[in-house]
């Protein structure tokens, strides 16, 4: 049944679904405050110092920024590099050309990253570069594996590695994935005994359980923030690195959805101004309807 | 000089005589419960969209979507409250319009002599869902390109005429900015046009026979020597008046969900859809919008897709037949049997779990619960047919009763 089910499910037309959302680690939730304006402010300093040489924000302008994080026009003229005027858009500075030489791709617009990834993802993606020297810019990263950006934030952060715990969890479920494809192998094998097979299929169901209970263990070991060992120290403490990719999480947020603060605020007005308007309809009704009740 | 003026203006126009009909002396029963909200509450999310479209017209660019949305969203003034009002208010047409449905079903509201009011009706619901898909492109993100491509696909499993009648509509052969730009033409002239004539019918219809109400008898069988129906009491001022206490509670609900959560947990506004649409990256997991999902779970219910088409085709031209397979004379709820209870709560529970599954990824149990489901959505319609025959109803008062 199973089998016909999952044959009928492949005949589907264009809606072949793969699990969305799947989990990565680290997981930790980032605290947002897009009332906090120094934050903000913060934030923006780190974007354009960092990001922006080759993310754009192109439906941002710096005088909107300037207004919503409350910067005077000498300190908003400080965001724009290069020549730009307060009512330009935030471009990156790098040749979109050029990028597609140097990275296979141009780099994406930020401007509502925030908003189609969720801040956590970004929180933790900034959080998550490894040293792996078979990469080319020779770092990975655990939220977006095989990513193609240099660690740009290297400089604040240092540079870590994954922790020994980690790498002998990932061992087990990597060693135990491969046995599995062996083990289904023989079960396949249209000469191997029964006997074998049952052997094959029990050990299959018991690699699968081991590498749950491993992926358990990651989650546990991503709580206690223990994914990785800093090798070369950067700038800023662990905790100091938090708060400045918060800062900048809270900037991408702001930029992505400009209007969140603003709208929380006319929506409590006109709530309010819809409450007394409930209060009057009602005893309007109530008096119209007192004559209908007497019939 | 009022007076003298409605004179002048009546010789000419039948002004006070509309106004009369549909109104003033037009006599609905008294009893009217929460459910008879939603067909004015119909009509206002009706003017929102068009108000808030006209002006969304006025800066929309359909040869730049996407960044014209975000203009829209960020530069212009107010903007963003149009635009979360429009796309606000295309969730709340559906769930106003599903209530408004379900209401006719618990009442009995399409049987003779109202089968016509709900004829225009279903005509409604059929132009608010191409409508609403239709709109959905426009801001041309990753779930309105992928949305719509699923969607003018299902025309392609038609056999024989399927692959050209696909690039008719497109008017390209890959979907693009040509088949953008006529459902644009079609989402703001002529499917709003043909929806304002489709409910002007409506009224129409409905004035000519009289509302039904929540005990399902007609209140023009007993009428005083004025010849105005014992239960009936003047739409104006009696139902105004209570349909302002409606709106406004449908206002803070509506306001709330503007305001406070447009996005609706990615339900009203998927979160791909804030990245542009790109023709050669799939998303992982394309679901349409919450209001189309218990009709496209029947679609994929099917493992034929032309026949899942078919299936999901005849799901709403049932639905165009319901006041000739629900025979039973009896028209409200109060007064029919268990048996109808049932069946009905049950169609209720599986619509709403069609209505899940269209927004998950099909693993084999919840295509299995799907099928189930489908079975059940016409299986109630057929039971509707042969009910009456085992049906025990309740006696049906002369006149409509205090709750």
């Amino acid at each position: 049944m199973k089998k016909l089910i999952s044959a009928i499910l492949f005949l589907l037309p264009v809606t072949a679904f793969a699990a969305g959302g799947e989990v990565t680690y680290p997981n930790d939730k980032v605290n947002v405050n897009y009332g906090d304006k120094a934050s903000l402010q913060n934030g923006a300093k780190l974007f354009v110092n960092y990001c922006q040489g080759c993310h754009s924000m192109e439906y941002v302008r710096y005088s909107r920024v300037a207004q919503d994080l409350d910067l005077s026009e000498e300190e908003a003229q400080l965001l724009i590099l290069g020549e730009g005027k307060l009512g330009d858009t935030m471009d990156k500075s790098m040749d979109p050309d050029l990028a597609k030489k140097w990275f296979g791709v141009n780099p994406l617009d930020l401007s509502m990253v925030a908003r189609v990834r969720g801040n956590d993802w970004v929180y933790n993606y900034l959080r998550a570069f490894y040293i792996d020297k078979s990469r080319p810019f020779d770092v990975n990263n655990t939220v977006f594996p095989g990513v193609g950006m240099p660690h740009i934030l290297a400089d604040l952060q240092g540079l870590q590695m994954k922790s020994d715990e980690l790498l002998a969890v990932e061992e087990i479920i990597s060693s135990g994935k491969a046995r599995i494809d062996e083990l289904k192998a023989t079960v396949k094998d249209k000469e191997a005994s029964a006997g074998a097979v049952e052997k094959a299929q029990e050990a299959i169901a018991k690699l699968e359980n081991e590498i749950h209970e491993a992926e358990q263990e990651i989650a546990e070991i991503s709580r206690q923030g223990k994914m990785f060992t800093i090798v070369e120290e950067g700038s800023m403490t662990p905790e100091e690195y938090d708060h400045a990719v918060r800062d900048l999480v809270a900037f991408m947020a702001y930029t992505a959805n400009p209007v969140k603060l603003k709208s929380k605020e006319i929506g409590l007005w006109s709530l309010l101004f819809l409450l007394i308007l409930l209060v009057l309809a009602y005893f309007l009704k109530k008096e119209f309807w007192k004559d209908i009740k007497k019939k | 000089m009022f007076k003298s003026f409605m004179t002048w203006l009546d010789a000419r126009f039948p002004a006070t005589k509309v106004w009369n009909e549909h109104l003033a002396e037009y006599y609905a029963p008294k009893n009217f419960n929460f459910w008879y909200f939603f067909g004015s509450l119909a009509l206002l999310v009706l003017v929102n969209q068009l108000l808030t479209g006209i002006w969304l017209t006025m800066f929309y660019s359909p040869s730049d979507p996407f960044a014209s949305v975000e203009y829209i969203m960020r530069d212009v003034d107010m903007g963003w409250i149009i635009r979360y009002l429009h796309s606000t208010g295309a969730s709340a047409f559906f769930v106003v319009v599903y209530l408004h449905m379900f209401r006719g079903i618990l009442y009995g509201s399409y049987k003779k002599p109202r089968e016509l009011v709900w004829i225009f009706g279903m005509i409604i619901f059929v132009l608010l869902m191409a409508e609403a898909f239709m709109g959905y492109l426009l801001p041309w993100g990753q779930m309105s390109f992928w949305g719509a491509q699923v969607i003018i696909n299902l025309f392609g499993t038609i056999p024989v005429v399927g692959p050209d009648l696909v690039e008719w509509i497109r008017g390209d052969f890959t979907l693009s900015l040509a088949s953008l730009n006529r459902f644009f033409a079609l989402h703001v002239v002529a499917v709003p046009l043909a929806l304002v004539a489709m409910v002007f019918l409506h009224i129409v219809a409905l004035h000519k026979v009289g509302s039904n109400n929540p005990d399902g008898v007609e209140i023009k069988d007993k009428k005083d020597e004025n010849g105005i129906p014992l239960d009936g009491i003047p739409f104006h001022p009696y139902y105004t008046v209570k349909d302002i206490v409606g709106v406004v509670v449908f206002l803070m609900i509506f306001l709330s969900i503007v305001f406070f959560a447009p996005d609706f947990g990615g339900y009203f506004l998927e979160k791909p859809n804030f990245e542009p649409a790109n023709p050669l990256k799939t998303p992982p997991h394309i679901a349409p919008v919450w209001y189309f999902t218990p009709f496209y779970t029947m679609l994929r219910a099917v493992p034929h897709p032309f026949l899942g088409f078919l299936v999901m085709a005849l799901a709403i031209v049932i639905l165009f037949l319901l006041p000739w397979l629900d025979r039973q004379k009896v028209k409200s709820i109060r007064y029919r049997g268990r048996s109808f209870k049932i069946l009905l709560a049950l169609f209720v529970v599986s619509f709403v779990i069609l209505g899940y599954l269209g927004v998950v990824p099909v693993t084999p149990a919840k295509a299995l619960l799907g099928r189930i489901c489908t079975a059940y959505y016409f299986f109630f319609f057929i039971a509707l047919w042969f009910l009456p025959k085992f049906e025990k109803t309740k006696p049906v008062p002369e006149r409509v009763t205090d709750k």
